[in-house]
């Protein structure tokens, strides 16, 4: 197997390398200059014109593409990858700083949406066509179909200003606060992406389920007499997650994009909020940074995907 | 992959998924518990300020292209010679008076209050300022403020790179700074009076060389503003303490300053997490329901404007100008798009120096059809108004207005364009009619000339529209050679008189900045233009309970 993940590893850094220079053309070519939008055209008497000149030769803009490429892949291949137009600091240290926080509201998310859909998918699975099955679908369409921001902002109407029990935005009070602090701003947000999240699950989980309980050895397992609970707990649900794992490594860089929104909603200092402010601002180094993150989550979650399978499912075997 | 037959270890899969939902578990529990838990909850604590800021900031430099929510920032983190009133006249901060201006206007003098000290306790001197003014003036540190210093002399051989101070800036002692310019230059100390001053002992062994670039500019710790630097946390606030070596005592303790959107700074106006905030017009009637919210607003120097391109020869014609101006209801559009919170204006010029523009360019679409027919006009050809959609007043306002240019016979079509999109057409004068807003002409009115003289078409200067009138601008720079106030003032009015008839832009109305502030907040002084000038607050009478 150890072969098989240093293979697929060199494909993706030969994927990730197309990517990148797809990525870099692509933001390039897309109208807009970075620093003629730095300056006011009130402010343009005297040094404008110099300052802009000055400012696209210092950071490289006055170049051809390739060159422009070059030179970038050769600090990635460092480390460096660039430096903000508009942070002036490293676009490591900026993409660095908002990893914590949407790791932190995409993994409390995570958690919630798979004990929640799995919950919800069992009980959907075992009563099948009832009332709870109806239920379960209605509420897992809805998860699908209702747009993050107006469940942000009816969260926020309902928890924040009509009972006040809970924060409206940020991720601590100002100052710090204390992890109950945190949690509590957590709430709303992680919540929310977490209904979100659950949605597509919840289907997974009780189609599989559905499956396995027509299966063979689910008849076998109920005619040695083993009680129902222990049926559909032990033999069946245990085999029917395991494609939710593929499900699950494919969401995540999929939730990347619901965390976008309620980053935005909620002002939490994630990467998603980092992302469209520099997409408005033609900040070029942080956008190829933030879509190669993308990219990287992409691929190894596929790469996660595919190990955790064989070391799941004992019958497949990576070569 | 490939699938091979065999036995289900159920152990191996229970381990697998146990690790791997473990895995993302322990991330978010470790995530959930890295912030500081000996720190207290401060909503709401006296002493503590909480305030709205209405983009992310994104450097605290001086030297930095002009940027709103930075200049808010520093407005409480440094303090400047000399700050603007109300009426956006000059006071002085930490000057000790007003400017002295020789005869002929070519030696300044700054006399700098006696004792001032920087956050840190040390002096505050001529020495900073010579320090200040010689990097912004270095187009080497990054400076994008040089032009504003190209009357002083020797600014040409420090931007030529022949000298290495700022020979025109000098320190004759601990409080005077003198400065001499190779031509007139009355309107110096409103362009430069209210730059921040930077600590030279913290900055002064800083090569020049990408002194914007420094560290000190992302983390400002020095400052002599009412209040001092102590963090920024990213996308959430900036953290503020009271300076105190304030030349002024300070009451407020500390000042968090969040960046997040409008719906959420009402939403937090409301639950008591905001303490003051500015208001939109569309937010204004939810707001002055809100108890313990009081709401006040300034009149804001700046305004919303239409430029027509005038390097095509349609608009060359002042006539057609007058009459595009005369078709557009105004009044109407302040009260629709505003709520009635703004001012239409006749002049770029602001207050007393704008009061002898005569005409009012009254709503007259007769009047505007028998302009346009005198100066020709073809209405078979359409005309394009290119705006930056998102703002919801001015969203509004372009279809208004071409439904009612539309009635005066000018066929206008509406068209969305993005920032860089909309500037790249002013230098490339493919544009046709542009709508936008802001600027300060209120301060120091021969900054007028910025955006009217025939010299500083875009992307010389600030003049998208590419006017030119030679009375306008000999007007102003009489007005620069001039030291004496009145007569000074007096030219202004003869520029503003020539501008108003010539209507170099479309002007359409000056919002009002609405505040709204919980009432625990008191001595809180509406400011028109928070973000341009260093010093419009008055952080002494703000008081907390």
């Amino acid at each position: 197997m150890a072969a098989y993940v240093i293979r697929r590893l060199l494909v993706n850094a030969l994927v990730f390398v197309l990517i990148s220079i797809g990525i870099f053309v692509l933001v390039r070519v897309a109208p807009g200059d970075p620093v003629r939008m730095m300056v006011d055209p009130e402010q343009m008497r005297g040094g404008g014109a110099a300052f802009i000149e000055a400012k696209r030769h210092e950071l490289g803009l006055d170049r051809s593409v390739v060159v422009q490429y070059g030179n970038w892949l050769s600090g990635a291949l460092h480390g460096d990858f660039g430096y903000s137009y508009v942070a002036n600091r490293p676009v490591s240290a900026v993409l660095g700083e908002r990893v914590g926080p949407t790791l932190q509201l995409m993994g409390a998310a995570l958690v919630v949406a798979l004990v929640v859909s799995v919950a919800l998918g069992v009980a959907a699975a075992v009563r099948r066509n009832t009332a709870v099955d109806y239920g379960a679908t209605v509420l897992s369409l809805a998860a699908v179909s209702v747009p993050p921001f107006f469940l942000g902002i009816v969260g926020i109407y309902l928890f924040s200003l009509k009972w006040g029990v809970l924060p409206s935005a940020g991720m601590t009070t100002p100052g710090g606060g204390g992890p109950v602090d945190q949690l509590r701003h957590l709430i709303l947000p992680g919540l929310i992406l977490a209904f979100v999240t659950a949605g597509p699950f919840t289907r997974y989980v009780r189609g599989g389920l559905v499956d396995e309980l027509g299966a063979d050895y689910v008849r076998t397992a109920e005619a040695k007499g083993a009680s129902r609970a222990r049926v559909v707990m032990r033999h069946a649900l245990r085999n029917s997650l395991i494609p939710l794992i593929t499900v699950v490594m494919y969401q995540i860089p999929q939730m990347l994009a619901g965390a976008v929104v309620i980053e935005q909603v909620f002002a939490w200092p994630g990467m998603g909020q980092l992302a469209v402010s520099s997409i408005g601002q033609h900040d070029y180094p942080v956008i190829v940074g933030f879509a190669l993150y993308v990219a990287v989550l992409v691929l190894l979650c596929n790469l996660i995907a595919d190990v955790l399978y064989a070391v799941v499912d004992p019958r497949v075997s990576l070569r | 992959m490939t699938i091979r037959s065999g036995r289900t270890k159920t152990g191996r899969v229970r381990r697998g998924a146990a690790a791997a939902l473990g895995g993302v578990l322990a991330a978010g529990v470790l995530a959930a518990c890295s912030s500081d838990p000996t720190q207290k909850t401060s909503g709401g604590d006296a002493g503590v300020l909480n305030m709205y800021l209405y983009q992310k900031p994104k450097t605290f430099s001086p030297l930095a292209p002009n940027n709103g929510p930075d200049q808010l920032v520093m407005s409480f983190i440094f303090d400047s010679l000399y700050g603007a009133d109300g009426s956006y006249a000059l006071q002085p901060h930490l000057a000790a008076a007003a400017p002295e201006v020789s005869g002929d206007a070519k030696t300044i003098t700054f006399k700098l209050k006696p004792g001032l000290k920087w956050s840190d306790g040390k002096p505050l001197t001529s020495k900073d300022v010579v320090f200040t003014y010689t990097a912004l003036a270095d187009p080497e540190t990054g400076s994008a403020q040089a032009g504003k210093f190209a009357a002083v002399t020797g600014a040409q051989a420090l931007a030529d790179g022949k000298a290495d101070s700022l020979a025109g800036v000098t320190a004759p002692d601990a409080t005077t700074v003198k400065i001499t310019t190779t031509r007139p230059a009355a309107g110096l100390p409103g362009l430069i009076g209210n730059t921040p001053i930077l600590p030279e002992h913290v900055l002064g062994d800083v090569p020049a060389e990408g002194l914007g670039d420094n560290g000190f500019f992302t983390e400002p710790t020095v400052g002599s503003g009412a209040f001092t630097f102590v963090d920024y946390k990213t996308d959430q606030y900036v953290e503020l303490k009271a300076n105190p070596n304030f030349r002024e005592p300070v009451s407020i303790k500390k000042v968090y300053l969040k960046p997040v959107t409008s719906d959420v700074a009402t939403a937090q106006l409301r639950t008591g997490e905001m303490d003051l905030t500015q208001v939109s017009p569309t937010d204004l009637p939810t707001v002055k329901q809100m108890d313990g919210v009081k709401v006040v607003s300034a009149k804001s120097p700046g305004f919303t404007r239409i430029a027509l391109n005038q390097s095509q020869k349609r608009f060359k014609d002042a006539r057609v100008r007058q009459a595009f101006l005369t078709a557009i209801d105004r009044k109407g559009l302040v009260g629709k798009v505003l709520g009635g919170a703004g001012t239409v204006v006749n002049s770029s010029f602001y207050g007393d120096v704008a009061s002898s523009a005569a005409n009012d360019y009254a709503y007259d679409p007769a009047k505007a059809k028998s302009l346009l027919a005198e100066a020709g006009w073809d209405g078979s050809k359409p005309v394009t108004l290119s705006w930056i959609p998102g703002q919801r007043d001015r969203d509004t306002a372009v279809t208004v207005i071409q439904s009612q240019l539309k009635a005066a016979g000018v066929d206008v079509k509406l068209k969305q364009v993005q920032a860089d999109e909309l500037l790249s057409s002013y230098e490339e004068k493919s544009y046709d009619m542009a709508l936008f807003g802001g600027g300060n002409y209120a301060t120091e009115p021969s900054t007028v000339s910025t955006i009217a003289d025939c010299d500083q078409g875009y992307p010389a200067g600030g003049n998208v529209a590419h006017f030119c009138d030679p009375e306008l601008d000999e007007l102003l720079s009489k007005a620069d050679a001039v030291a004496d106030p009145a007569e000074r003032k007096s030219l202004f009015q003869q520029a503003a008189k020539v501008e108003n008839a010539q209507v170099p832009y479309l002007w359409l109305y000056n919002p009002d900045t609405v505040w709204a502030y919980r009432t625990r907040l008191s001595g809180f002084e509406p400011a028109g233009l928070p973000t341009n000038e260093v010093g419009t607050w008055n952080f002494a009478n703000w008081k907390l309970s």
